[in-house]
């Protein structure tokens, strides 16, 4: 895609990736009790990113390839 | 009203709705206009032929209109044909080969500069193939915004 120079804006808004990307297994306390289907954690032992690390930026720049491109803003 | 430049109608939900869009086309200036349904029930007969006579417009955004039920040809020609630079899609379920076709024209645009899909789920790999080899491909369109399509990675931007 990056042949393409005349596009100069792609916004990527509310799609599944980041939803599963900002949300982290929980960790579990001594009271609670491990729920697991088939397929592994089932969706309520997920909790919201905000008591996690967010790995969404991490992921989107190494998806659009731009990790050499980014400077540390000091 | 013959100055009006831009017109959003929501929830429409009257069975006389294209016979209205023929009338509000006579708004010759109309350069912005969002329809969003109500239904799918919506009657939609003659709603691309009414929507070719906004000759002026520069701005659609349509919701929840049954992409089978209104006449495919000539809404993908006007897309083609007239001076729209901005168009956005809510809500609306394409097949695989309706998607492919309506990407066609897209390219065939020479005006389209700006495109948004919200919520039309690109949940085939053909349909993510397509897109994918659109943004590529495409050299008319600055900007595409993609919202609620259901991509669980990022590959369509490899």
């Amino acid at each position: 895609m990056f042949i393409n120079k005349v596009l100069k804006e792609i916004v990527l808004v509310q799609q599944s990736y980041f939803k599963t990307s900002l949300m982290t297994p929980k960790e579990p306390t001594q009271n609670d009790e491990f729920k697991v289907s088939g397929s592994g954690l089932v969706h309520d032992d997920y909790l919201c990113m905000s008591k996690a690390e967010n790995r969404t930026l991490e992921k989107l720049t190494l998806g659009l390839g731009l990790m050499c491109t980014i400077k540390p803003l000091v | 009203m013959k100055h009006l430049h831009s017109l959003a109608l929501s929830n429409i939900c009257d069975k006389y709705f294209t016979e209205t869009l023929f009338d509000m086309a006579s708004q010759s200036r109309l350069k912005s206009l969002s329809l969003s349904l109500a239904n799918e029930h919506q009657s939609l007969a003659n709603f691309s032929e009414a929507l070719c006579r906004f000759k002026a417009l520069e701005k659609l955004h349509l919701s929840k209109i049954l992409y089978a039920k209104i006449n495919q040809p000539i809404f993908l020609g006007f897309i083609v044909e007239s001076n729209l630079k901005s168009l956005s899609l809510e809500n609306i379920n394409f097949s695989d080969q309706q998607f492919k076709t309506f990407l066609e024209k897209i390219n065939e645009s020479k005006n389209l500069r700006e495109i948004k899909l919200q919520a039309i789920y690109l949940d085939t790999d053909f349909k993510l193939g397509l897109m994918n080899g659109f943004m590529a491909g495409n050299k008319k369109l600055a900007k595409i915004t993609l919202s609620s399509n259901m991509l669980n990675n990022l590959e369509i931007l490899s």
